[in-house]
């Protein structure tokens, strides 16, 4: 089941640091307006909204005054190894641009949902009705991101778009678009974060700093033990945090430290 | 050839099977790819030029830079500034969503003014303006006749405010409640400020730092800086509160402590300080601080009223004296209600630790000079408790004015027992300036709406919270106002020159201009590479020159870490003595009730925005029905499991909710969050959960008499 | 008036009111189904139950249902042209027909099923050769085409049509070439049936469904195929069972019932050994490597352990072992009720292999959510259900599906 498998000289990736996260929410609302996500009337339903980055709670579970809690942001993961590329019957996803970046072509979605059901990270979302704008509101779109129809599955694409600019901007420039720098290219969520709880760059470039936190003791990737390979890592030195990060057998001990 | 029904069909087959061969068919089928992705009722991208214009943010008292992203002239996005000192590329939820509300439906679309069945009607500018020089007219000359409520807490707008009462005779210029209120009572003249950034121990009492309390994103950032992923972090954040809030959540370290005595913890601190031979020389009540503290607030006698353990307070008062520039941050967790004793208490440690005007510590920050001739002092105004007022006005105490002029305020919604501030306001002629048809606009005689802060000129002095006094506009992104809207200091302009009352100024621009040209009176700095912070730990800024008007008008911002006037110190031992809380509480509700305040849910005069509906938890609304926290504990008491319906019951109001278990809650403690439960507005917030203000009790803290409450409590029955 | 004519020679049918009346019923059940594809095409699937967490709903587990008992066509026609299995032949035509009903039925649910239906031809066009629904949909749409050549001879065999005499030798060639394409079909069948299966088995990021295998096919594949042609024959047979309970009349002899009634259960037999391996396979393998329990795979009652109970042991070893037994298979109520079940543990198969896959939260933060079809998926699949109703019962009614009804039921 590898016979699909690129390996990239390039890997965008992030390290988010779940102890500098306060789960307040920016990144969610920077990624609607970058994504020209419609607003919703009622999100109430977590099983319909939108959310290509989605701030999950997590809980040690003591009772009160033990208790300890979490956020844990999750855009699309990127995985290396997605689930949900080898199952598109139409070639509407893919992951084979240097970056690693996992695209979704929503003009070519067919909207079977398969992608869905295999992503274990509820990363996809499927328009379940035609996205619909208050009067005016439309004016708000920006020119990046189009917009989508029902009945196609969209998801988080570490702002592409940002990415197709860093690159022009350095050809203009007379750099190398294919070696960019930690800051030339930086999705929206991790631009806005007010705490700088994200960190973005190459994963597989030793001076980008991603590079450097991946390895760390306290860094993990959420459900290493499926296999996926995630483009994204987290880090906690909580020991409870990192136990959230996959499902582990009573007996098992959670790396790190 | 007469057609029979064989050749008929003979035709209609042939005719198919020669279509196959045409292109007619997989020409039809190849374009439903492109239709497919162009319905009609699918707005498409416009394309065009890209700019970004730098501002500053309105939505709230937190003074943030935003670079509004445009295309064509169309705002798109909100984005960060770098160069802003107190959001320094950051954003919170409610500023991130701030492009989207220029097209809110809610939005007041021009003047409007009340009909006898109590429709709004649309009038001309010229008609409201001048109703409302004839409603002025009417009242001048009535000593306080003409009342104006301000949520703007840092705008020079107020001062347009103030002189217009005051050549109309009137004094009642007041601000919505804040933290400001409370910090007036401890500094009369000029603002506490709080320089986190060279701290490296912050040690908050209440104030939510990390969700709702100051300057939000500054707050943020220097939570993230002194937090470095993958290195030992340069400052240790500890949360003193009755819930695991947001900060309490975030803090490396949070103290659980029963609602409303969290001064007393702090004094609980200082007992341990002081035994151990803290002093405060230049205070000169410290005698009288001492005996106070050492005779009352001994270890068993703070566990009993705070719940904490005498070991913890000890270790806490060891982390204390083991930093180096320990910060001690008072403050209520919902930034309002909260009383002078927790904040004088609190701030009483940083004179222990000889912690003012000093890298790292608590700041003397100055007000900015007014420029407005006739406007009122800036403390002056500040100090005034609107919700007592309110109280009095509505219990016939105090005579009901006869006009209310409210700006960037929702008082019928967002202050506490919002039927009392409607009792007030009966009767009374309401003209509101909101930008978006709240609660208080709904109510209102006359609609004068200012357009939203990204069409109109405005701006920013020091937040409450910084560390550093600052200055900074706010600019039209837009060429055109979308709607037919006027800003309010224009109107406060016209009317005052039709009412023949001097302002002395013509435009609102000019008073914006002449604001900047005050700022010489101080010694300050254009922020360029060197942050405010930096500057008070000795880094060098160069002077304002060339024109300052100019580059802060495109966004830069001014800022100054001068002490402005030598202040005498005090630990206030006498109102801290007069504001003790009761040993024993003698309620009929027996529940506490912790609310919060998150830029999620909006902030004071804005509801909850469309964008940030998706960052509500699964359970903290579920349709139309909102949750109240608690633990399982509290919870099992009252017979209530997770996703019961619950009634909230204050001594004059109640609400409905869901359970959501919570184990960061207290025992017999009820956390509830405020912004919920809007009735005008529009579809994406009204409705949308009840409205905790309904159950917030006002009670008079004894000896300052300050309206608070922050710690009310309630009575929780399944529904 | 009467349509006496366009009857098959020498058989009774019921007066044409009543079939009119009856095809009413029908129509209105068909009414409903189509208003709900209205709605659904027109304003989205939000009018399902199907959500982010349940992508796929009753919609899929309705066509995996129906494609696992239509899965007799293909057995049947394997058996009968290849394998000359000669009593199968009193029943193949009533096979082949209603393995057209659920193959063309499910590919309706499907038009309603994707969000995009008019880019449904992309999946030929731009298919991905690793996706197994990309094999699925090249398959059945194939298939599809092997069934309606496979129906055609059957519709050609009616009395008037018969008559004419190009019709009448087209029928004839027809069957000629009838095992070529059982051939094909069979073929075809063993591949979807199995990528079907495969479809869940290769979500190796959700621990319900991942299954370790054979080369590229994880092992539900061949357990779909399996599970398929144990439900499959025993279904056409339940369905002859009810066409004659409601017509009255004797259509096929009882001994080529028990004969499809054992074909069930040998294959019932050979599937259960390997679904139990898997399912043992599983347990011990997949879900202690991912850091799983047991327990924790299983939720409250729409995904309880007592699904996996009913489908092992109740549906499953139960019937297959009264239909091995030569005395019980033989007792008519036991062999219907026996092939009831085969077909009810499918169903539990398909619906737990799809519903219960997507609502384990793989993330141990996240919790189970529980999937509520509603009306608007369950009036497609029955308006479904009535257009298999309205094409058997104007096959029963004009084309000679039974060969033995003549005989069985002597004037």
């Amino acid at each position: 089941m590898v016979l699909y498998l690129k390996e990239f000289k390039v890997k965008w990736g992030m390290v988010i640091d779940l102890d500098r996260c306060t789960g307040c929410g920016a990144c969610m609302v920077a990624c609607q307006a970058e994504n020209n996500l419609a607003p919703p009337v009622d999100a109430s339903n977590k099983r319909y909204s939108m959310t290509w980055m989605l701030v999950y709670q997590l809980s040690n579970k003591q009772p009160y005054p033990n208790h300890d809690v979490a956020y844990m942001p999750r855009p699309c993961l990127q995985c290396g190894k997605p689930n949900c590329v080898p199952v598109c019957p139409v070639i509407a996803t893919d992951k084979n641009q240097e970056g690693g970046i996992v695209s979704m072509v929503n003009a070519r979605c067919i909207g079977c949902r398969y992608c869905q059901a295999a992503c274990p990270y509820h990363a996809r979302y499927f328009n379940w009705h035609d996205p619909v704008w208050p009067e005016g509101m439309e004016k708000t779109l920006t020119q990046d991101v189009s917009t989508r129809p029902r009945g196609v599955v969209e998801k988080c694409l570490y702002c592409h778009h940002r990415f197709m600019y860093a690159r022009d901007k350095a050809r203009i420039e007379g750099r190398d678009p294919n070696a960019l720098a930690e800051d030339d290219y930086i999705p929206a969520c991790v631009e806005m974060c007010p705490t700088n709880a994200i960190t973005f760059g190459d994963l597989a470039n030793p001076e980008h700093k991603v590079h450097k936190l991946s390895k760390s003791p306290y860094a993990f990737r959420l459900l290493e033990r499926l296999n996926t390979d995630p483009q994204l890592y987290y880090y906690s030195q909580r020991e409870w945090v990192r136990r959230q990060g996959d499902n582990f057998l009573e007996h098992e001990t959670v790396g790190g430290v | 050839m007469a057609l029979n029904r064989r050749s008929f069909l003979t035709f209609a087959a042939g005719g198919v099977a020669g279509t196959l061969f045409t292109p007619v068919i997989w020409k039809s089928i190849d374009d439903t790819a492109i239709w497919t992705q162009n319905w009609p009722w699918i707005p498409r991208l416009e394309y065009g030029a890209q700019a970004y214009a730098a501002t500053t943010c309105k939505l709230c008292p937190a003074g943030c830079g935003l670079n509004i992203r445009t295309v064509s002239g169309r705002p798109v996005a909100a984005e960060g500034r770098t160069d802003h000192p107190l959001s320094q590329g950051g954003i919170c939820p409610l500023g991130s969503a701030a492009v989207q509300l220029l097209y809110l439906p809610a939005r007041i679309k021009g003047p409007m003014q009340k009909q006898a069945d109590g429709t709004h009607q649309p009038i001309s500018w010229d008609e409201a303006e001048a109703l409302l020089k004839e409603k002025l007219a009417e009242q001048r000359g009535k000593e306080d006749a003409v009342v104006c409520v301000s949520g703007d807490e840092n705008g020079t707008i107020n001062e347009l405010f103030s002189a217009l009462l005051g050549g109309l005779g009137s004094e009642a210029c007041y601000q919505m409640p804040g933290e400001r209120q409370v910090a007036s009572r401890v500094l009369r003249q000029g603002s506490i400020g709080y320089d986190l950034e060279n701290a490296d121990f912050v040690l908050a009492f209440g104030p939510d730092l990390l969700d709702s309390w100051g300057t939000i994103v500054r707050n943020k950032k220097a939570f993230g800086a002194a937090h470095p992923i993958g290195e030992e972090a340069s400052a240790k954040y500890v949360y003193v509160g009755p819930m695991q809030n947001i900060t309490g959540g975030a803090a490396d370290q949070w103290i659980a402590v029963a609602p409303g005595m969290e001064g007393v913890l702090a004094l609980g601190i200082a007992y341990h300080l002081l035994q151990a031979g803290l002093t405060a020389p230049q205070a000169h009540d410290f005698v009288s601080y001492r005996n106070q503290v050492i005779n009352r607030y001994t270890p068993d006698f703070v566990e009993r009223l705070t719940g904490v353990t005498p070991d913890q307070v000890a270790k806490l008062a060891e982390m204390l004296r083991n930093a180096d520039r320990p910060l001690i941050v008072p403050g209520s967790s919902i930034a309002q209600g909260g009383g002078v004793f927790g904040f004088a208490a609190a701030l009483s440690l940083n004179l222990l630790f000889n912690n003012v005007n000093v890298p790292g510590g608590i700041q003397v920050l100055p007000d900015l000079p007014t420029v407005v001739p006739g406007a009122q002092d800036t403390a002056l105004i500040r100090a005034r408790d609107f919700v007592a007022y309110i109280q009095s006005v509505a219990e016939g105490r105090t005579e009901k004015p006869g006009l209310y002029m409210v700006y960037e305020a929702n008082p019928l919604f967002a202050l506490p027992q919002p039927e009392v501030t409607a009792l007030a306001f009966e009767g009374s002629y309401l003209v509101s300036f909101s930008t978006f048809y709240d609660e208080t606009a709904a109510q209102a005689d006359l609609l004068l709406p200012t357009p939203t802060f990204m069409e109109r000129f405005d701006d920013v002095q020091t937040p409450y919270g910084s560390g550093f006094a600052s200055y900074s506009l706010t600019r039209p992104v837009i060429r055109q106002p979308i709607f037919d809207t006027k800003p309010t200091g224009e109107v406060v302009l016209g009317v005052a020159k039709a009412l023949d009352i001097d302002l002395g100024f013509t435009s609102f621009d000019k008073v914006l201009e002449a604001k900047v040209s005050a700022l010489a009176e101080l010694e300050g700095f254009l922020v360029e590479s060197v942050q405010p912070w930096e500057a008070r730990t000795g880094e060098s800024v160069s002077a304002v020159s060339g024109n300052p008007w100019r580059t802060i008008s495109r966004g830069a911002v001014w800022a100054s870490i001068a002490e402005p006037f030598p202040t005498e110190m005090l630990l206030g031992s006498t109102i801290i003595s007069q504001t003790a809380p009761p040993d024993s509480e003698d309620w009929a509700f027996p529940v506490s009730l912790v609310s919060m305040d998150s830029r999620t849910y909006g902030s004071r005069h804005i509801a909850i925005p469309p964008f940030c509906l998706p960052l509500l938890h699964e359970q903290e609304i579920q349709g139309d029905v909102f949750y109240v926290w608690m633990n399982s504990a509290t919870a099992r008491s009252y017979g209530l499991q997770a996703e019961d319906k619950v009634q909230l019951t204050g001594p004059s109001g109640s609400c409905l909710a869901r359970v959501r278990i919570f184990e960061g809650v207290g025992r017999n403690m009820v956390a509830a969050p405020l912004g919920f439960g809007h009735t005008a507005w529009d579809k994406f917030s009204r409705n949308k959960g009840d409205n905790i203000y309904k159950v917030l009790t006002v009670r008079r803290e004894p000896g300052s008499n300050l309206a608070v409450w922050a710690d009310s409590r309630v009575r929780i029955a399944k529904a | 008036m009467c349509d006496k004519e366009l009857w098959p020679e020498g058989v009774q049918r019921c007066s044409l009111k009543l079939f009119i009346a009856w095809l009413l019923v029908i129509f209105a059940v068909m009414a409903w189904g189509l208003y709900a594809a209205y709605v659904v095409w027109s304003g989205g699937l939000i009018v399902t139950g199907m959500d982010n967490y349940f992508a796929f709903g009753l919609y899929i587990i309705f066509d995996l249902a129906v494609i696992a008992l239509g899965a007799g066509a293909f057995f049947s026609g394997l058996l009968y042209y290849l394998i000359r299995v000669d009593g199968l032949k009193n029943i193949i035509n009533l096979a082949v027909i209603i393995g057209f009903i659920c193959y063309s039925g499910a590919l309706l649910i499907l038009t309603l099923e994707v969000g995009q239906p008019l880019r449904a031809w992309f999946g030929f066009w731009h298919p991905n050769v690793h996706s197994m629904l990309t094999e699925v949909i090249f398959c059945i749409t194939c298939y599809m085409i092997v069934l309606t050549i496979e129906f055609i001879p059957i519709i050609l065999e009616n009395r008037k049509l018969n008559k004419v005499k190009f019709l009448h030798h087209v029928a004839h060639n027809f069957h000629v070439i009838m095992p070529l394409f059982a051939g094909v079909g069979a073929f075809l069948s063993f591949f979807h049936q199995g990528s079907l299966g495969g479809m869940y088995g290769v979500l190796f990021s959700r621990p319900y469904a991942f299954r370790e295998g054979f080369f590229i096919w994880p092992w539900t594949f061949f357990l779909f195929i399996l599970s398929a042609v144990a439900s499959g024959p025993g279904f056409t047979m339940l369905v002859a069972t009810l066409m004659e309970k409601m017509t009255g009349r004797k259509l096929v002899d009882f001994s080529v019932k028990a004969l499809m009634g054992k074909i069930s259960g040998v294959m019932l037999a050979i599937y259960l050994i390997f679904k139990y391996l898997d399912t043992w396979g599983w347990y011990a393998g997949i879900l202690p490597r991912s850091g799983l329990t047991f327990s924790e795979m299983f939720y409250g009652l729409a995904y309880g352990k007592w699904l996996l109970f009913s489908e092992l042991i109740v549906f499953g070893l139960v019937p297959c072992v009264l239909l091995l037994y030569s005395k019980t298979r033989n007792t008519p109520w036991i062999l219907y009720s026996a092939c009831t079940m085969v077909g009810i543990g499918v169903i539990i198969n398909r619906y737990v292999q799809t519903a219960q896959t997507l609502a384990h939260p793989v993330m141990p933060f996240d919790r189970w959510y529980v999937y509520v079809p509603t009306w608007a998926e369950w009036a497609p699949s029955l308006a479904v259900v009535a257009y298999g109703a309205l094409i058997l019962s104007l096959a029963y009614r004009y084309l000679p599906v039974f060969p033995q009804e003549r005989k069985l039921n002597p004037a």
